[in-house]
């Protein structure tokens, strides 16, 4: 680039220097040639003032010859007194011009007409005779004669040499002025061009690293860039080097990504592989130790056995809440997050603690209101959560104290379930160390069993779950754990194991028309829209006989006692989760051969697969499409006809 | 159906503890014991049990494959298998369930629960 610009500026330059110096050679000619004319200028001068100072001395004298009045010789005499000043100035002006010969010449005609000037001027004042003096008169006239045409012979050269300068000089002037013109222009072409020339090659270049540019932000090859060394060749290669660094550093981070991804796998592999290497000599340590305690046992024995069986489960326990601690420090914890509606969650956990608190006399009191709770979790963490929760809360109560369960929506966005005991309360400087692993704030000291891990597992599950898990304390009084959850809509509940038929009328959707003859199908579904949006639909088909129940408990028992065609199933069943109730289904022979067909909104692959590896006939989606509905009716009751006549399924409990 | 139990796991400890369990409060159930995934797929077609307890870890495959060729063939189809493993982890837990296994029971177990999965199956 630097060159080009170097071409650029230099080419109008060039023409523009080239031009003045011929100029300047030009006017330096002329300048010589004013000096040669102006020379033979002065010599022209010289020479006429020495022939007037000549003449002017001649006239004087003569006109003293013939009036013989002294006053006629005031020319002669004033010629005299600077005739040698003219001379010489002839002479300098002659050897200047380099014409000394004929200056020499009429210096001496000079000096012999000036001599018989002399001489006539003194016979006039001796009173020479007349014809004496009319013959030094002509023979003056002579001198004269030649020194007039000496000096003109000695002006001839200088004049022509004038009038030749003067030509020479007028062309030259032409010249130079046609050359500046010339080169004026051409100096503006030449810039012109070169600034073209220059700003469409760097243009190009610098869209090219451009471009480049763009490629190495995008990560693409780079397009070839031909070799330079000025600036633009070293952005271009810059970018080339860039290139290759980043392609260094993204070999560098895939090395350490991959490196990274292999520690992950490794670790997980590890924990995978210690959780089955801790639990196999548990299984033996807890399997052997519960045959021991069937035995018959002394009471000494008996008590050695139960330590062995409380000692091996709080080892087991411990092992599995560290194996999640870890899993979930390496982002290898996957939860199921879905709606779950909170009180049945809460009641199981109630269930689950009722011994422990009953041993205390601990009375456990549960939420009233809000039935249709739910959240955004995983079914099973939550349970985890609150049955953590709920041990703690008996386990650290005072004996024959309570422990008060509510569950609540903050506005619309959250839901929280709070436990609160009756215990003697943890210090406000503790309220944050109990989330520590390992931290049981002396507990240890205590009978009370523990590992030190539930709290912190309960918040890092709460968290994962994009919830929260904190604990407020009034010392001496009791303290308050309260789980903050994302709410879901509402869940509709009904009481699990109450078949609700559709109440649509006619007497072919009755239930006791289940028994008879046709397509029967069982809808378990808890949304009265879809059931709604079902019953209309078949009753273009009267050959079918629906049946509509809104529990998982309840579908498993119609299915078992009906034995129908085909069922229906929801997944997001109260209760019981629809893949609980299919696993159920072809658990149990006598409903295991029942086709069943899902109706849900949780569309997405991985689910149809595992619906689809769970022998499921169908999956639709919701909103259902009534034309595939009815296909996958019409397909069930094509596939009834063609079993007609052969042995009805064995009916369970046989 | 006849009353016998299918128990594939590789570890002696645990085949000893449920053979004991049974034969001190089932002793009308036949087990069948299994320490690879094929011997068990063999011994599920030979003897048709009522149920089959399937360890997850297997020295030569896993429980998700002995599950799915126990499916694949008409003859152990229908036979319920319950998965007991040591590893509960609940993605696993979904694939067995996935893959077809009527339930699933974590090592180590509580043999009362145990007995009550037996019971279950067992008429």
């Amino acid at each position: 680039v630097r060159a080009k610009g170097l071409i650029v500026i230099a080419a109008p330059l060039i023409a523009l220097i080239g031009v003045t110096s011929a100029s300047l050679a030009l006017q330096y000619s002329e300048r010589q040639e004013r000096s040669v004319a102006r020379t033979a200028s002065a010599l022209t001068t010289a020479a006429q003032q020495v022939l007037l100072d000549a003449l002017n001395a001649e006239t004087g004298v003569r006109g003293y010859a013939v009036t013989s009045e002294p006053p006629f010789l005031q020319p002669y005499d004033a010629v005299l007194a600077r005739v040698a000043g003219d001379q010489a100035t002839l002479r300098a002006a002659a050897d200047a011009e380099g014409d000394v010969g004929a200056e020499r010449a009429a210096a001496a005609t000079m000096t012999r007409v000036m001599g018989q000037l002399a001489r006539l001027r003194s016979m006039v004042g001796a009173g020479a005779p007349r014809p004496a003096l009319t013959a030094e008169l002509v023979s003056g006239k002579a001198g004269m004669d030649t020194f007039r045409r000496q000096i003109a012979d000695l002006t001839k050269g200088p004049g022509a040499v004038t009038a030749a300068g003067r030509n020479v000089i007028t062309r030259m002037e032409s010249l130079i002025d046609a050359v500046s013109i010339a080169g004026l222009v051409l100096g503006l072409l030449a810039g012109v061009m070169g600034v073209a020339l220059f700003a469409s090659g760097v243009s190009r270049r610098v869209t090219v690293a451009a471009v480049n540019a763009d490629r190495l932000g995008e990560g693409q090859p780079l397009e070839p860039v031909p070799g330079a060394r000025d600036e633009l060749g070293r952005l271009a290669g810059s970018l080339v080097r860039a290139e290759k660094v980043l392609a260094a550093r993204t070999a560098e981070l895939i090395g350490a990504r991959d490196e990274a991804v292999r520690a992950s796998h490794a670790k997980n592999a590890f924990l995978s592989s210690t959780s089955h290497e801790l639990r196999t000599p548990l299984n033996a340590v807890l399997g052997f130790t519960q045959l021991l305690e069937m035995s018959d046992l002394s009471g000494e024995d008996r008590d050695a056995v139960e330590r062995i069986l409380a000692a091996g489960r709080h080892l087991l326990t411990l092992i599995n809440e560290i194996i999640d601690i870890a899993r979930i420090e390496s982002g290898e914890f996957s939860l199921s997050v879905e709606p779950v509606a909170v009180q049945p969650v809460i009641g199981e956990s109630c269930l689950l603690m009722g011994p422990l608190a009953a041993d205390r006399s601990i009375s456990i009191s549960q939420p009233g209101p809000w039935p249709g709770l739910a959240v955004r979790a995983d079914r099973q963490r939550l349970h985890q959560i609150l049955v953590n929760l709920l041990s703690n809360a008996v386990k650290y109560n005072r004996a024959g104290g309570t422990v008060t369960i509510t569950c609540q929506a903050i506005g619309s966005g959250l839901a929280s379930v709070t436990v609160a005991d009756t215990g003697p309360g943890i210090p406000p400087a503790d309220l944050e160390r109990i989330f520590d692993p390992f931290e049981r704030l002396g507990a240890e000291q205590t009978a009370i069993e523990g590992t030190g891990i539930g709290l912190p597992l309960a918040r890092a599950f709460a968290e994962a779950m994009e919830g929260q898990l904190t604990a407020t304390s009034d010392p001496g009084v009791g303290a308050t754990f309260t789980l903050t959850l994302p709410r879901a809509p509402d869940m509709a509940q009904v009481p699990e194991g109450d078949a609700n038929i559709a109440g649509v009328p006619g007497p072919r959707t009755a239930p006791d028309d289940l028994a008879g003859t046709g397509i029967r199908i069982l809808y378990i579904e808890d949304n009265p829209a879809n059931i709604e949006v079902v019953t209309r639909f078949l009753r273009t088909r009267p050959a079918m006989r629906l049946q509509s129940v809104t529990s998982g408990q309840a579908g498993l028992e119609a299915a078992t006692r009906d034995i129908p065609d085909l069922i229906l199933l929801d997944l997001h069943l109260p209760g019981m989760h629809g893949n609980e109730v299919l696993k159920r289904l072809r658990a149990e022979p006598a409903t295991a051969g029942i086709p069943v067909a899902v109706l849900s909104a949780e569309a997405s692959p991985a689910v149809i697969r595992h619906l689809r590896a769970s022998g499921v006939t169908a999956y639709l989606t919701k909103p259902l499409d009534l034309a595939e509905l009815g296909q996958l009716l019409d397909s069930a009751a094509a596939e009834q006809d063609r079993q007609a006549g052969s042995p009805s399924r064995t009916p369970p409990g046989s | 159906m006849n009353d016998s139990v299918l128990y594939i796991d590789d570890g002696p400890d645990n085949i000893l503890v449920v053979q004991r369990l049974l034969r001190r409060t089932r002793p009308d159930i036949q087990l069948h014991t299994a320490s690879t995934g094929r011997d068990g797929i063999q011994a599920a077609a030979d003897v048709q049990p009522a149920l089959i307890l399937l360890d997850n870890r297997l020295p030569d495959t896993s429980g998700e494959q002995v599950l799915r060729q126990l499916a694949a063939n008409p003859a152990t189809a229908v036979i319920p298998v319950v998965i007991l493993s040591g590893d509960s982890g609940k993605v696993t837990v979904k694939e067995l369930l996935a893959a077809g296994a009527a339930d699933f029971l974590a090592k180590p177990f509580d043999i009362h629960q145990l007995l009550a999965i037996i019971d279950r199956y067992l008429p």
